[in-house]
């Protein structure tokens, strides 16, 4: 995860050669059916896991069954899917086409999200502050946290906490981590250090998942997506503070009142 | 076995199959698998770089990586794809290092193809040893203690017999190759071809340096056979040319790694697929229910053949350490005679003759060779039934 290279430090004025540790980042071909899918540049490890969750978080894959063969050969991932000639197109398919309206999305194409969970607003942040626990993060200042979260018994407890150069590897490393592992994500929540963006609410909506948390910020069209999908976005979390911005109602009772 | 299964074998609708040891069915799955190759990506594998090669490609790796999975060989040695179960042998037979002198190890319970390899290598110098079984098809362990010696190389054995559906003791022979210590250990090559597609098969517990089996037989396109081996730096490659090198100059060549060092030339691919698929196949049925329902169906065949009158059944009467292989003869009819017959009167498809095991034959003193009926999943116990029905009836007309 980590590399020394030199630089130069100025201090005051004055300039001193030294070591710094940083993160490395690599490229990641993803090639599908044997035709380039996406170069990806993320850090090393989990590709299986964010290859297979980028591909349901993307909308290419929609069931493990439609994934027939996975081979990582160095820096590519060769993947099968379903039937070999299908063509595959990244499908960022919600923006509307008529551009008159204050909406730029397309609510029919936006997924719904389908979960009863209800979560404490101290369990989602306690989920945010438990990443920054993490060495690396404290290390170099230069990764994204993702945690996964899963409600076990009566309790949500940390499934996968990924770490990537980029937040929305890191949610697809998290996400494929649980395909890979058949959990139910209507019963989950994630927690990120960064800003949730429009397409961290999208992966979000898309795998099913009731909430998500974030010690960032979030934007505009973040908030109309998980509007539309049924998505809670607590973002600013905080301590005991946080900002809740859609569904407040996936809040247990108890903490939103 | 389910509804289900039956149906993805469509001509078990109008007759009965027993003859699996021969080769089996192949269910629609495995035949779809196989097509789709051929009608949606067929390109030559490991060669260009479009998309159809590199799919093919893959999916022929994939195949090879599911069979090592199933016979428990995960990460461990080489899975070789070969035309079937005698080319593999014969694969062993020509690469291993022999030298004047050497000594071969087999039995006398052998298909031709784990007999007539090690025969020919007379001609190199190699004597062979011939371990005798009882006449039910069982062995005794000194028997190989006593033929296994500092010369010997190469001990190849059967683990089910073709003719009798005895299940040899693999594992205590291959103690006793290790017991002869050191580099010197003479390597055990098992005949899997009876076995792998009845039995749950882990190539680490058997203890063996080399498995030859049929894809065929298990569910698979004909034309596909493997050969495992656990080093496969000891063995050198039969067959030489496009496919296997690293490099080659005008005077010298270097092999690669993994199993394109032993598949020469442009293989099976559409079969490779298909036996991937029919593995996939098997694992989801799981190895331990087929072996329950193999082995309800050959107790009821035995039992029911050895109580007929006119009939002599070969090979163990108690179903322990036995599969659904069975070999009986008539009084006063030929084997083909019977065979006929069987298909004749009641569509039940068995082998007669041979079996490929003449020197078998000769020591169990059958001339004309035996009537096999043979056992596998889709088989039930209706057909058991409609079988011995028949064979009786047979047996009342002689």
């Amino acid at each position: 995860m980590l590399k020394e290279v030199t630089c130069v430090k100025y201090d005051a004025g004055v300039a001193k050669e030294t070591v710094h540790e940083v993160v490395i980042e690599e490229p990641l071909v993803i090639s599908i059916n044997g035709r380039h899918f996406v170069t990806a540049m993320i850090s090393p490890g989990m590709a299986k896991e964010f290859v297979i969750g980028h591909l349901f978080s993307e909308g290419v894959i929609k069931s493990m069954k439609e994934l027939e063969s996975f081979q990582l050969d160095d820096r590519t991932a060769n993947v099968i899917i379903t039937h070999p000639l299908r063509v595959v197109a990244a499908q960022k398919l919600i923006v509307t086409g008529c551009g008159t309206g204050s909406s730029f999305l397309d609510e029919a194409k936006v997924p719904k999200i389908h979960s009863t969970a209800r979560i404490e607003a101290g369990t989602a942040s306690e989920g945010v502050t438990s990443l920054l626990h993490s060495q690396l993060h404290r290390t170099t200042g230069g990764v994204h946290l993702v945690g996964l979260f899963e409600r076990y018994m009566h309790k949500y407890a940390p499934l996968c906490i990924v770490e990537d150069v980029g937040r929305h590897n890191a949610l697809d490393k998290a996400i494929g981590y649980g395909l890979l592992r058949a959990i139910d994500f209507a019963k989950t929540f994630v927690a990120s250090t960064g800003r949730i963006s429009s397409e961290m609410a999208l992966k979000c909506a898309v795998m099913n998942i009731p909430l998500i948390a974030s010690r960032g910020a979030t934007t505009s069209l973040a908030i109309e997506v998980a509007e539309k999908s049924g998505l809670c976005i607590c973002g600013f979390v905080r301590g005991e503070k946080m900002n809740v911005y859609t569904h407040a109602e996936r809040l247990a009772e108890s903490t939103c009142g | 076995m389910n509804a289900a299964i039956r149906a993805d074998f469509p001509i078990v609708k109008d007759l009965i199959y027993f003859d699996n040891a021969a080769t089996s069915l192949t269910p629609e799955p495995v035949l779809q698998a196989a097509l789709s190759y051929y009608r949606e990506y067929k390109a030559n594998v490991g060669r260009s770089v479009h998309r159809l090669a590199q799919v093919a490609t893959q999916r022929y790796a994939d195949a090879h990586r599911k069979v090592a999975a199933f016979i428990g060989a995960g990460g461990e040695g080489e899975v070789v794809f070969t035309k079937n179960t005698t080319e593999a042998i014969n694969m062993v037979a020509y690469g291993f290092p022999w030298h004047h002198g050497d000594e071969v190890v087999t039995t006398l319970l052998e298909h031709h193809s784990n007999f007539l390899p090690w025969l020919r290598l007379k001609a190199r110098g190699v004597a062979l040893k011939l371990v005798e079984p009882t006449r039910e098809g069982r062995f005794e362990l000194t028997d190989f203690e006593r033929a296994i010696t500092d010369r010997t190389r190469l001990v190849a054995v059967t683990h089910v017999s073709n003719v009798l559906g005895t299940i040899s003791p693999i594992k205590e022979i291959a103690a006793l190759c290790t017991e002869q210590g050191g580099g010197n250990r003479p390597r055990l090559l098992v005949d899997g071809a009876q076995s792998v597609p009845h039995l749950p098969i882990d190539v680490k517990a058997l203890g063996c340096d080399f498995l030859a089996f049929a894809g065929h037989k298990m569910l698979g396109p004909t034309g596909t056979g493997v050969l495992w081996l656990r080093d496969p730096q000891g063995l050198e490659p039969t067959f030489f040319g496009g496919g296997m090198i690293e490099t080659v100059s005008r005077d010298d060549f270097t092999l690669t790694t993994g199993y394109e060092r032993f598949e020469a030339g442009t293989p099976h691919i559409a079969g490779g697929i298909g036996l991937g698929r029919a593995v996939d196949y098997l694992k989801a049925i799981g190895p331990a229910q087929l072996s329950k329902h193999e082995a309800r169906l050959t107790e009821r065949l035995v039992t029911g053949l050895a109580e007929l009158e006119h009939v002599r059944v070969y090979g163990p009467l108690n179903c322990r350490d036995r599969l659904g292989v069975v070999s009986f003869t008539i009084d006063g009819l030929h084997p083909h005679e019977v065979a006929h017959m069987l298909d004749e009167a009641a569509s039940i498809m068995v082998r007669s003759g041979y079996h490929c095991c003449m020197p078998l034959m000769q020591y169990l003193g059958l001339k004309d060779g035996t009537v096999r009926a043979s056992l596998y999943l889709y088989n039930t116990e209706e057909e058991v039934a409609t079988f011995l029905e028949t064979v009786e009836t047979v047996t009342e007309a002689v």
